[in-house]
């Protein structure tokens, strides 16, 4: 579960780094687009597995470590979440 | 006109898409990964106050009325040292001491010379006598040693022949040892674990001048089970050397001198978030039917990267060598408060940000509009 959580997070981080460099003229090809669109969700991955609790944080709150706080912070994470997939899919951009 | 356009277009919104992503983005790899770790590790102990883990055994512990043993002792690669230096002998009575675990796997002895194994731990240790260390060969006492409670376990390995003491020259992969709850149970029941320190020294000593001490790095990885369950945690680095200065008083001058073993401590310093979770995993500090797997991993000589073969470990010698254990606890009611309460916090800050995101609410707009 905190492993799909992580992989829309960073999906949505590539989504958008790809989609603001193929708006300024970089990425042109889908080769470049996918190369960079992978790369970055790998980096951005390994970021918040390796280098930070984040993960350890939402495997917490998952498994009820933080109690009503922890479940509160994935419902708002999730709404956050879905708010910036849905302002990518519409506006190509996360806040708007 | 034109530029009266440009100025609508900057007071709607102040910043372009690209700046808005990298907003977010920031939000998410910036200040999310602060905010938690910020979080986690709140309630942990700044005070360096360590207390005793293990229970103080006078007598001998028996063998084989410890759970603990050796899990991994190296790794299975074989290196031309051990091949060279430890030859398989024949005979009977003390010859058969000869006979080596050249490697254990999962807490089973493999690799014999001999390949007439693997044998029972009761046929291992009437073969090579009471010193020779099975897997689950146990028999060792403890004692405030080093102001620090430890106890002088078996290695391994163990010398063999006159020429060729085994000391170290196997394998840099894998060590690992299952340590029951006597590691633990000095530990008070109800307490919450802030951090675990685990002292491993060689039994015997040498000079501190004239002996090949070297710089190393590894990780580290530790499992608690509790009943059926288990919980790990992993990605812990360690870098040290292998030099562990003491004073012993000498009989021959009178006088206090320096002394060094082979030897480090490895230091397993869990967030506040951790030592809750650790804290309800077994049974709200259950330490007396707490057990723990310790494994030491990948370990790098780095002066000199591409040779380890005689780099010296303390647990990978012959003999014995001393395991000590230590830890440091907080206060679960006030670590939890503080997590529970700055997650709440977070998770008010994230609903917001989420808010603010959608075309309903404009905070981000209006505060940049100011700056721009």
């Amino acid at each position: 579960m905190f492993e799909v959580i992580l992989y829309i997070a960073t999906l949505l981080i590539s989504i958008t780094v790809v989609g603001g460099a193929a708006d300024n003229g970089w990425l042109n090809s889908a080769f470049t687009r996918a190369f960079g669109g992978i790369g970055t969700q790998v980096v951005s991955l390994n970021f918040l597995n390796q280098y930070t609790n984040f993960e350890t944080f939402i495997r917490g709150c998952i498994n009820g470590q933080v109690g009503i706080s922890g479940y509160a912070f994935l419902l708002a994470f999730g709404i956050l979440l879905v708010v910036w997939a849905n302002n990518i899919i519409n506006y190509r951009q996360a806040i708007v | 006109m034109h530029e009266g356009g440009i100025g609508i277009a900057k007071k709607s919104n102040p910043l372009n898409p690209v700046q808005w992503n990298v907003l977010a983005i920031i939000f998410i790899l910036g200040f999310m990964p602060f905010a938690v770790a910020f979080i986690s590790n709140a309630g942990s102990s700044s005070e360096e106050q360590w207390l005793t883990s293990m229970e103080l055994n006078d007598g001998n512990i028996q063998n084989f009325q410890d759970t603990s043993m050796w899990l991994e002792n190296g790794g299975s690669n074989l290196t031309s040292w051990y091949q060279t230096y430890n030859m398989p002998q024949s005979g009977a009575g003390d010859d058969y001491s000869k006979l080596d675990c050249a490697y254990i796997t999962n807490g089973v002895c493999e690799g014999y010379y001999n390949d007439t194994g693997p044998f029972s731990p009761e046929q291992w240790m009437s073969l090579n006598g009471n010193h020779q260390p099975f897997p689950n060969y146990n028999a060792y006492y403890t004692d405030d040693y080093f102001d620090i409670r430890s106890g002088l376990f078996g290695q391994s390995h163990h010398a063999v022949g006159s020429n060729n003491a085994y000391a170290g020259r196997s394998g840099s992969e894998i060590y690992s040892w299952l340590l029951s709850e006597r590691f633990t149970n000095e530990i008070g029941q109800g307490e919450t674990l802030d951090a675990l320190r685990y002292w491993m020294t060689s039994g015997a000593s040498y000079s501190c001048d004239g002996f090949a001490y070297s710089n190393l790095t590894f990780e580290g990885e530790i499992t608690f089970l509790y009943g059926n369950e288990s919980l790990t945690y992993t990605n812990f680095e360690f870098k040290t050397d292998n030099k562990f200065a003491y004073e012993a008083f000498s009989d021959v001058d009178g006088a206090w001198n320096a002394v060094c073993a082979y030897g480090f401590f490895v230091e397993f310093d869990f967030t506040g978030f951790e030592s809750l979770e650790i804290h309800s995993f077994n049974g709200i500090g259950d330490w007396d039917n707490t057990s723990i797997i310790l494994t030491l991993t990948n370990f790098v000589n780095t002066d000199s990267p591409d040779d380890f073969g005689s780099t010296q470990l303390p647990f990978a010698g012959s003999e014995g060598w001393n395991l000590g254990v230590q830890h440091r606890e907080i206060n679960p009611v006030e670590a939890g408060f503080l997590i529970k309460t700055g997650t709440l916090l977070l998770a008010v800050i994230t609903l917001g940000v989420a808010l603010a995101s959608t075309p309903y609410w404009d905070p981000f707009k209006n505060f940049f509009k100011g700056m721009v």
